[in-house]
This record gives structure tokens, C-alpha cells and sequence, in this order.
């Protein structure tokens, strides 16, 4: 595995590199090398082009993360507060962060990866995550609260986001309850959160943020919904993802770190701003049930507001889709 | 009812193990059923005599004379019994169990909570279908 991510970082630029040299640089034979060539061809689905005499080229360059970078972005208090875990491939991040802290990983360790071989979106959905594209990174926060007082959390996170999107120039950024990231109708990013804790408190929270950067046609026939990516946007000017992945661990670690004492109330005046669906006919759909109302919006602890013929009603649970009024 | 054939009946069933009989005769009904530690078992009711049984509509209430320690939903949510559609339960009713275990996820504004036991025990009754809806402090499990 090691070697293989010290392979891509010798090919990454997108231009030719001699098995011979790649061999040199990373201590194995031609013939290992030729081995990890078809092994990320194949497991990192990368498009890795040989011409014989000249060496191997990656048929698309491009930016991978790197610990160093992504520090060096940070602001000095976020530095001093998170302990990266940079990952070649992994099954998912936030599965591999819930496991480290039953280990006892503190707060701020961070799980970030450039593929996921399982990533995971809301209950028994798919994230696509295809190799060196899009952002899948993990964050862990411990709380004396219990469970039911972090869930306001999910609304925060997706208002901070969200802000982040906007900071970088995406203008037409809006949320769907109760943190998906929409541009156009469309899924730009999406956030999971985990918990576990006891009943009373303490817990521990993983919060998953995944944002698509640029997806390309072979991954993008597997997501089941209305998709883009920063990469198809008009007029957007793209950002690196080093910096994108700094700005989003800055942005959330003042989100978390205010948590602990307040609540949704610095939230709540950006998310009416940037709700998608005020106002409008939608459904909502849980389990085998669904409910068709108008959206009004989120009570203060951030559950759905639906008005329907036995008057208006919270939410706690489901999925929100956009009715023809 | 006769008091004394009441009587007979109840000795009947103690020394059986029927949880719970329903005796139709005419007009008259008895039913009698055992408020003991035993989980109880579902009995096919034999109709006795020729009067139209009675609809069983308290039926389902019977989860509520479970003993055993009940683990109730801290929140509202969506009920699941395991960590993806694709994957085996965390528990099923009759395993053993310690504290901190997780018993379910319950789903709630897109948070996934992990519910964990909070004492060790014997699942003995899982009281919520997967994916379905569940109210604050609605029992959830029996652990036993």
C-alpha cells in the first residue's frame, strides 16, 4: 500500500517517468513497479498510460493532499488543535475515526483520504468516492453532553459549510434540511454525522463532510441522484483541494469549539437565508411513510417544520424532496 | 362464571405453560393470564365452546408485562438494527450482551446516534421493526 501512494506522488504531475526511475526512487524492482502499475490501475480505477521507452503517465494529473500543505493552511490555533491522518485508501473515513475513538483518540484527530472503498452517506446510502478526486475527510470531537444535546450540531455544520462554499465564490449555494449542500437542485456536498456516547453524557462525535470536487463520468453513473461538482460549475474558478480541506478543518473547528457552551441560535439566521425549500410543497420521506406539506423552515433545534392538513408539525427524521407546487 | 371452576383454571395453567387462556361460556368470558417472569408465549387461542371469539384487540399489549430492564430511545428517529442494510444485526434477541455494547442506530437529522447498552444482560425482546419510526423514551429493547 505504501508503496503504491509513494508511486502515484512520483507519477502525479502527469508526465512520463521512467519504470527505472520510479524503481530507483522507491527501492523496488521494474518488475514490482510494473506490479503497482496494474494494482492502481485496478483498485484505484486510474488511468496510467505506458509508451515504451519513455515510462508511465497518469493520463489526468493530479493535486494530491499531503499532510504538509494542508497544515501549513491551517490558522495557528486549528494547527495546535488537530492531529491529521492522511489516508491512500481506506473503507471510510468516518468508520475508521468511530473505531480510533472507542481506541480513546482525542478530539480534534482528523481522518482525511483520498479514495474510500465504502464511503457511506445517510443511512445505507453510497458516497462515490473515487481516488485523488473530491474531498472525504472525518473529524472527532468528544463532549460532556449527551447525545440528544449534540444534535443540533447537524444543522451547524451544514451552515458552515455551506459558509465555506460561499467564501471560496460559490454564490448559489443553498441547504436542503438537514445539511445537504445543493448548487442548482443539485448535491454539491453532503455531511454524516456519528455519535456515540451515554445516555447522560459523555459523547463523542464524527462528523463526515464529503464534497465533490470534480467527479468523472465512469463514478458518477453510480450516484443516484441529482449531482455536481466545484469542477462543472460555470464561471468558478477552481481552488486546491489542500486549501479547500484547511478552510473547511478551520472553519469546523470554531463550530465545535463554540458549541460547547451555545446552541443552534448563531445558526439560525444563515440557514433561513440559504433554505432551499421555505415555503415551498415538499415530501417527506421515512421509511414506508410519507408526508406531504409546505416547508417552514426549522423549529430552534433544528427540527423540520411541515404544515399539512392537521397543522404544523416538527420533524425529526426523513428525506426531503421538492413537490411541483 | 363459577368461582370454584375459575379456580380449577388457574391451577390448569399453573401447571402448564400457557401464559395466557381465554375461556368463552355464553355471554360470560374469563381471561387469565400469568403476570410472571416468564416470556410469553403465543398461543394459538383454541376457540372453547361455540361463542364467537372474542377479537383479540389488547393482544399486543402484552410486551408491556415483559420483565427484564428496558432500553428506551433517547430520541425521535428512525429505528436500525444494523450499521448498513447489507450487514448483520448488533444483537438479536437471546444474545448476550455486555454494557456499552451498541444495541441499534437510530437516525435523527441525519446524525447516525449509536445506542449502547447501559448494563449487560440477555436481549430478550427487540420491541422495534428496522426502519421504522420511534418516539422519545419508547422501549426499544428488553435486556434481561
Amino acid at each position: 500500500m505504501r508503496d503504491e501512494s509513494r508511486l502515484i506522488e512520483e507519477i502525479a504531475d502527469g508526465k512520463f517517468h521512467s519504470g527505472e526511475v520510479i524503481a530507483k526512487s522507491l527501492g523496488i524492482s521494474r518488475a514490482m513497479v510494473c506490479k503497482r502499475i496494474q494494482s492502481l490501475r485496478k483498485n484505484q480505477k486510474l488511468t496510467i498510460q505506458s509508451v515504451k521507452g519513455r515510462g508511465y503517465r497518469l493520463a489526468q494529473p493530479l493535486e494530491l493532499l499531503e499532510i504538509k500543505t494542508i497544515s501549513d493552511a491551517l490558522s495557528l490555533a486549528t494547527k495546535e488543535s488537530l492531529d491529521l491522518h492522511l489516508h491512500h485508501t481506506i473503507d471510510s473515513t468516518n468508520s475508521w475515526l468511530m473505531g480510533k475513538a472507542s481506541d480513546g483518540f482525542p478530539s480534534g484527530s482528523v481522518c482525511i483520504a483520498e479514495q474510500q472503498t465504502a464511503g457511506r452517506g445517510r443511512y445505507g446510502r453510497e458516497w462515490i468516492s473515487p481516488y485523488g478526486k473530491n474531498i472525504y475527510l472525518s473529524l472527532l470531537w468528544r463532549y460532556p453532553l449527551s447525545p440528544t444535546e449534540v444534535s443540533g450540531l447537524s444543522l451547524a455544520v451544514g451552515v458552515t459549510l455551506l459558509r465555506v462554499l460561499r467564501q471560496i465564490g460559490l454564490n448559489d449555494v443553498g441547504l436542503k434540511w438537514p445539511n445537504d449542500i445543493l448548487w442548482d437542485g443539485k448535491k454539491l456536498a453532503g455531511l454524516l454525522l456519528e455519535v456515540a456516547g451515554e445516555s447522560c453524557g459523555p459523547c463523542h462525535v464524527v462528523i463526515g463532510v464529503g464534497i465533490n470536487t470534480s467527479i468523472d463520468e465512469q463514478s458518477a453513473t453510480a450516484i443516484d441522484q441529482p449531482w455536481v461538482d466545484l469542477a462543472t460549475i460555470p464561471g468558478f474558478t477552481p481552488v486546491s483541494r489542500n486549501r479547500l480541506v484547511a478552510m473547511v478543518l478551520d472553519a469546523l473547528l470554531t463550530t465545535l469549539n463554540g458549541y460547547q457552551y451555545g446552541q443552534l441560535e448563531p445558526y439560525l439566521s444563515d440557514w433561513k437565508k440559504f433554505d432551499l425549500h421555505y415555503g415551498k410543497k415538499v415530501s417527506l420521506k421515512s421509511g414506508n411513510s410519507e408526508i406531504v406539506g409546505v416547508h417552514q423552515g426549522i423549529d430552534r433545534n433544528g427540527a423540520l417544520l411541515l404544515t399539512t392538513a392537521d397543522g404544523t408539525q416538527t420533524f425529526h427524521a426523513g428525506e426531503v424532496s421538492l413537490r411541483p407546487a | 362464571m363459577d368461582i370454584r371452576k375459575v379456580k380449577k383454571l388457574i391451577e390448569l395453567i399453573e401447571e402448564s405453560d400457557i401464559a395466557e387462556i381465554e375461556i368463552h361460556e355464553g355471554e360470560e368470558s374469563v381471561r387469565i393470564s400469568r403476570m410472571s417472569a416468564i416470556a410469553p408465549t403465543i398461543v394459538a387461542a383454541a376457540p372453547v365452546g361455540v361463542a364467537p371469539a372474542a377479537p383479540a384487540a389488547d393482544e399486543p399489549k402484552a410486551e408491556e408485562v415483559i420483565s427484564g430492564h428496558s432500553v428506551t430511545s433517547p430520541m425521535v428517529g428512525t429505528f436500525y438494527r444494523s450499521p448498513s442494510p447489507n450487514s448483520k444485526s448488533f444483537v438479536e434477541e437471546g444474545q448476550k450482551i455486555s454494557k456499552g455494547d451498541t444495541l441499534c442506530i437510530i437516525e435523527a437529522m441525519k446524525i447516525l446516534n449509536q445506542i449502547e447498552a447501559d448494563r449487560g444482560g440477555i436481549i430478550k425482546r427487540i420491541l422495534v421493526e428496522n426502519g421504522q419510526p420511534v418516539e422519545y423514551n419508547q422501549p426499544i429493547f428488553i435486556i434481561d
